[in-house]
């Protein structure tokens, strides 16, 4: 009888111990995870460079895309400007008193023989002006949420006088992705 | 049993903190996907609280996640907005909270990156001893350098927003108004949209939350609800900034409960509102049918009467 109790209470506790073991373990060892994880912003333009082969005077040629790709993990998502690399925003061809251009647009719509050039695309659906560096920059796209590899077609469109110099016109724009605040 | 745990647990920390890191890098891009040039700035936010004299040194990283190497230059820019939807960024404005740009000096401005490769651009902010309390902000650039000679030359630029606080009279609690908080009665589609609008009087930015419950006419149990992830809008000093709450999963046709929750600087707004959304088209179908019925009862009425 004496050893069937003293049995009894050995397994009781030993029972115990093992049902509270795994607790003063816990209890004792504790590792608390913070893992950080930032804003990211991920973009890339898919040329560098976007050329016509050749425009004859007097035409339009809507034919040049430039396709920017955005990742961002940000809640609000991001947009995309584009501003002019320098105060001027006309297409130059030559430089100095042989300089020639072809302006930047005014209004929204390319007119056979006027010349002029625009880009539209994203949120922006009709032709407009590369704003001067020292403008405010063009929204093209806005998205509120975050994406993976997005992609966002911009067109150019260029149209050119009956009398436009022949010859190479070229400018540098810069394309911006920046988080939502 | 300790030295165990600890290992397992050391090991947790280290397997979290790698998949932490893979959840900002886009690991998964294989050379397909990848483009030529590609450059990942991290973080894209950042925010300082400083006190005038001190300076502040901090970093963020370029990644090179394109195909071919690159270089870049770094520089610091202003950082606001204009209108009331933040549509339009301004990146050369001068004003009280963009004095920041001109306290910020980098370690090194021009990088080269190769693909798969990073550098950590380092920064110091040299606060003056005499600026006033609130808000700066700035657009820290990262530029791919290129030199290019066609017809339309492109450059991609990521940009790093700088939120700074200058510590002192600081006005944020009591200078914020919730000047709307609007929602429609009758919507013809889906989706479901609230609107709102709210002013920072302060000089510092602040933090807008955004709550939106929907629920069916004779329920509690929403249908919608952003209870458990706010959202959440940064409204920068002086401005106004109206946002869109929109329940893009919303059905086409039903009567819903809706309720806006909008606290912005220790201010908070409710409105409450029922909500029918229901086509076009089946509005018309029962207006005809009720002309119908009408019609109906006017043709019978007059034919019993001639009876």
């Amino acid at each position: 009888m004496t050893k069937t109790k003293l049995l009894a209470a050995a397994g009781i506790v030993a029972g115990l111990s093992v049902a509270a073991l795994p607790l003063t373990s816990y209890a004792a060892e504790n590792v608390n995870i913070n893992v950080t994880v930032g804003t990211g912003l991920q973009f890339s333009v898919d040329a560098n460079t976007v050329s016509i082969a050749n425009i004859a005077s007097g035409d339009i040629d809507e034919t040049m895309t430039t396709t920017a790709t955005v990742s961002t993990n940000n809640p609000t998502g991001y947009k995309i400007t584009v501003i002019d690399a320098d105060t001027s925003n006309a297409l130059t061809s030559g430089t100095g008193s042989s300089a020639y251009t072809i302006p930047a647009i005014t209004g929204s719509t390319l007119k056979a023989g006027t010349a002029g050039w625009g880009i539209k695309g994203g949120t922006q659906t009709n032709y407009a002006a590369v704003p001067a560096s020292n403008g405010t920059p063009l929204t093209l796209s806005t998205v509120n949420e975050p994406k993976d590899h997005q992609a966002t077609t911009f067109h150019y469109g260029v149209a050119t006088s009956p009398t436009q110099h022949s010859g190479t016109y070229t400018d540098t724009i810069i394309f911006t992705a920046t988080t939502n605040n | 049993m300790k030295v165990k745990f600890k290992f397992f647990g050391l090991l947790a920390v280290a397997f979290a903190l790698l998949l932490g890191s893979q959840t900002v890098l886009p690991a998964h891009a294989n050379d397909e996907e990848k483009a030529a040039y590609s450059q990942l700035i991290n973080p894209a936010k950042n925010y300082l609280e400083l006190n005038p004299g001190d300076v502040r040194t901090d970093s963020f990283d370029i990644y090179n996640t394109g195909l071919n190497p690159f270089s870049i230059h770094v520089y610091a820019m202003s950082f606001q907005t204009q209108g009331d939807d933040y549509q339009f960024l301004d990146y050369n404005s001068e004003n009280i909270y963009s004095q920041i740009r001109n306290w910020i000096t980098f370690e090194q401005e021009y990088y080269d990156i190769a693909p798969g490769d990073f550098v950590r651009v380092n920064y110091t902010v040299t606060v003056p001893d005499d600026v006033p309390a609130g808000g700066q902000y700035s657009a820290i650039m990262s530029e791919l350098i290129r030199d290019d000679d066609s017809a339309i030359n492109t450059i991609n630029r990521v940009s790093m927003i700088l939120y700074a606080t200058v510590n002192g009279e600081t006005h944020l609690d009591g200078y914020g108004k919730i000047l709307e908080n609007s929602i429609n009665t009758f919507f013809t589609e889906p989706p479901i949209f609230v609107s709102s609008l709210v002013k920072n009087e302060g000089n510092v930015h602040a933090t807008a939350t955004y709550i939106l419950n929907i629920y069916p006419l004779f329920s509690n149990d929403p249908a919608y609800t952003n209870e458990n992830s706010p959202f959440e809008s940064t409204v920068l000093p002086e401005t106004s900034r109206l946002n869109t709450i929109t329940w893009k999963g919303a059905p086409a046709l039903g009567i819903f409960r809706a309720v806006s929750t909008i606290s912005f600087m220790g201010e908070t707004s409710t409105t409450e509102k029922i909500i029918f959304i229901c086509p076009i088209w089946l509005i018309c179908v029962a207006i005809l049918a009720i002309i119908g019925l009408i019609a109906r009862a006017i043709a019978r009425k007059r034919s019993s009467k001639k009876a």
